[in-house]
């Protein structure tokens, strides 16, 4: 027992160590503003839409876990471990065993909840072409959705949406800031 | 002359082909853009000129009022050679004289003293005016002079023209003097669209706008918070179709600038982006993913019935029609990243057309079929010129983040984003290379133009 109990913990002081995300980490840069959009007069608007990161008892982003545990060896702050985010490399949309290690996570957490859904929001750097980094985005959204069903999520629970290079989450035009942008966020609701 | 595809060259680009060999020596090209002044909002500057500007006169329009009216004021209320001016000389093909180097302020022929003007070595002069008829609407009268020749080359007179009309007659009579004096027809009279984003206090505001292709007049047609892409002229100028988020995906909609029509057009599974609208104004092409990754489908807007005209695992986007209506040229990663195909719509044929570097994308064909232009990626992000007559490929800028590549309807500028200093602004080129300018709004990045077309055709 001690030896798993060591083992254990060495395995979560090497995620965190490997882990980029700080404690505490702000959720201004992924929150989305609420949406409205104001057309000319006579023109009926669309409805709202307000993106929705962390309601009853699902992950909240800045990755304060509400307590559930799939079984004995997890513990409460697992979830800071794992930001919902999955990151690419430049012009890729695979998965490696790190990011593939996330999905499972997720994945595994969904399935514990039966109700849970999930919207996965594909996102890209800002080079290369608005439209093409739409599609790209979308792939990448789609890589993840896939390893989930590969998991046991089942596909209706799992939505899919791309903004391509329209919301980075971090400003500026440096390789810090492109690998940031470059990314699935994982929205449980 | 090599290796012409004649799959799209008909009679009139063959004409077209062969007038522009005539005038490769002026290197002319229209556009007037942007003017820098306090009333717009968006500001202009000139980074490069040309060398071999031809000095013009522009003589101030004389002001007249109808003897049976009280003067509402006692000048223009706007003032037509200055707009005309700067729309020649942004062109960077001409130089008029400032007001100050004019020796007389001529309105009328018999009161043109021809020695005079050519005593300043220029050949041409234009002098006007402009008559107030009372209740905010104006006659105009314009003469084009050719001082060598001692003759009046243009005169035209437009009648009963309202007072927010009347910029649009400044741009109307600088395209005339453009035609006459390049033999191509003039852009200044044309809109251009394009997205702005400012950011305050964390959130992000996008608009969606319209302006005279000068700059002034910018006109919001949609105000969101959640992103706008890719819009897209209908060809009689008067509707915009657009990528909108604010339902939280992307959705096109059509919308006209009249304010009263807007629709979602296409909100299918997954995305729906890069709308194009067909020559004959009918249909919309548009990249859907809806059968499981993002292909090419036309749209017919009368019945919303739609075809699919490619069908890969791959990204087949950004379709731009040819000018004839029967093919579609489209940015596809198919052979590992992206490059453009042309797609033939009677036979379904796909061609590869950019072999030039590994990265070629958001294609746009010039109006007369003759130069595609891309986004080429290699060392950056540049605005790409291939010539389809020639298959002579040229790299047009050499700033590091440039996309978005629009032609003027003329097809002799291409207006563009570009990223400087981390922001986005809006750039010209000349088909040439030579010329650029820029535009920029404050406080916010400039996005996604696109360049309307010929008004009043």
């Amino acid at each position: 027992m001690n030896h798993l109990k060591s083992l254990f913990t060495l395995a979560i002081l090497a995620s965190l160590t490997a882990c980029s995300s700080a404690p505490g980490r702000s959720t201004g840069d992924l929150s989305d503003p609420e949406v409205g959009s104001d057309t000319a007069p006579g023109i009926k608007g669309d409805a709202m839409s307000v993106e929705v990161l962390s309601a009853n008892g699902g992950l909240s982003t800045d990755g304060s876990s509400m307590g559930q545990s799939l079984d004995g060896m997890k513990m409460v702050d697992i979830a800071e471990l794992h930001e919902p985010i999955i990151y690419f490399g430049y012009n890729q949309y695979e998965l490696d065993d790190k990011t593939t290690e996330i999905v499972k996570f997720y994945a595994q957490e969904m399935m514990a909840i039966p109700n849970q859904k999930v919207v996965l929001k594909g996102h890209t750097d800002e080079r290369g072409t608005p439209e093409y980094n739409l599609a790209l985005g979308e792939k990448r959204a789609k890589v993840v959705a896939q390893a989930m069903m590969l998991f046991g999520v089942s596909e209706s629970r799992i939505d899919i949406v791309s903004f391509g290079e329209e919301q980075p989450a971090v400003a500026g035009s440096n390789e810090n800031a492109w690998q940031k942008n470059r990314r699935v966020e994982l929205i449980i609701n | 002359m090599t290796s012409v595809n004649f799959k799209f060259v008909t009679f009139f680009q063959r004409i077209a082909q062969i007038r522009r060999l005539l005038l490769l020596s002026f290197t002319a090209f229209s556009m007037s853009l942007f003017a820098a002044s306090a009333m717009a909002e968006l500001t202009i500057e000139i980074s490069e000129g040309y060398d071999n500007a031809i000095p013009i006169a522009i003589v101030p329009f004389g002001y007249e009022v109808q003897s049976s009216m009280a003067p509402a004021s006692s000048q223009s209320p706007v003032d037509l050679a200055q707009i005309i001016a700067a729309d020649l000389r942004r062109s960077g093909r001409f130089s008029p004289l400032s007001k100050s180097q004019l020796p007389a302020l001529p309105t009328e022929v018999d009161t043109l003293d021809y020695s005079q003007w050519r005593a300043l070595d220029l050949d041409n002069l234009l002098m006007g005016k402009i008559i107030d008829e009372g209740n905010g609407f104006y006659q105009i009268e314009m003469r084009f002079m050719d001082v060598l020749r001692k003759n009046q080359v243009i005169g035209k007179r437009w009648n009963h023209i309202p007072r927010s009309n009347l910029r649009q007659i400044a741009h109307q009579m600088s395209d005339l003097i453009y035609k006459e004096l390049t033999g191509v027809r003039g852009a200044f009279n044309t809109q251009i669209s394009y997205v702005t984003l400012r950011k305050s206090e964390g959130k992000r505001h996008y608009t969606l706008e319209v302006a005279d292709s000068d700059g002034f007049n910018p006109q919001p047609i949609l105000k969101s918070n959640q992103p706008i892409m890719s819009p897209s002229w209908s060809p009689d100028g008067k509707k915009l179709a657009y990528v909108s988020f604010e339902n939280g995906r992307s959705q096109i909609f059509v919308q006209s600038l009249d304010g009263k029509y807007r629709e979602n057009i296409a909100k299918f599974k997954g995305i729906n982006g890069a709308p194009a609208w067909s020559p004959d104004g009918t249909k919309l092409a548009m990249t859907l993913s809806k059968g499981g990754s993002a292909d090419i489908y036309i749209m017919e807007l009368k019945t919303g019935k739609l075809q699919q005209l490619t069908r890969k695992y791959s990204i087949e986007t950004e379709a731009a029609w040819a000018a004839n209506g029967q093919s579609l040229f489209f940015n596809s990663d198919r052979r590992g990243k992206p490059q453009v195909f042309q797609v033939f719509l009677d036979t379904g044929e796909i061609n590869r057309v950019t072999y030039d570097g590994n990265y070629n994308a958001n294609p746009e064909i010039s109006p007369d079929g003759r130069y595609l232009s891309v986004v080429h990626g290699k060392d950056g992000f540049h605005i790409g010129l291939l010539d389809l007559y020639t298959n002579e490929f040229r790299v047009l800028t050499d700033t590091f983040l440039d996309e978005s590549p629009t032609f003027s309807p003329n097809g002799e500028m291409i207006l563009y984003a570009m990223n400087r200093n981390g922001k986005g602004q809006l750039a010209v080129v000349a088909i040439d290379g030579k010329t650029s300018q820029t535009l920029k709004v404050k406080d916010g990045e400039v996005r996604e133009p696109a360049w309307g077309p010929y008004l009043n055709h």
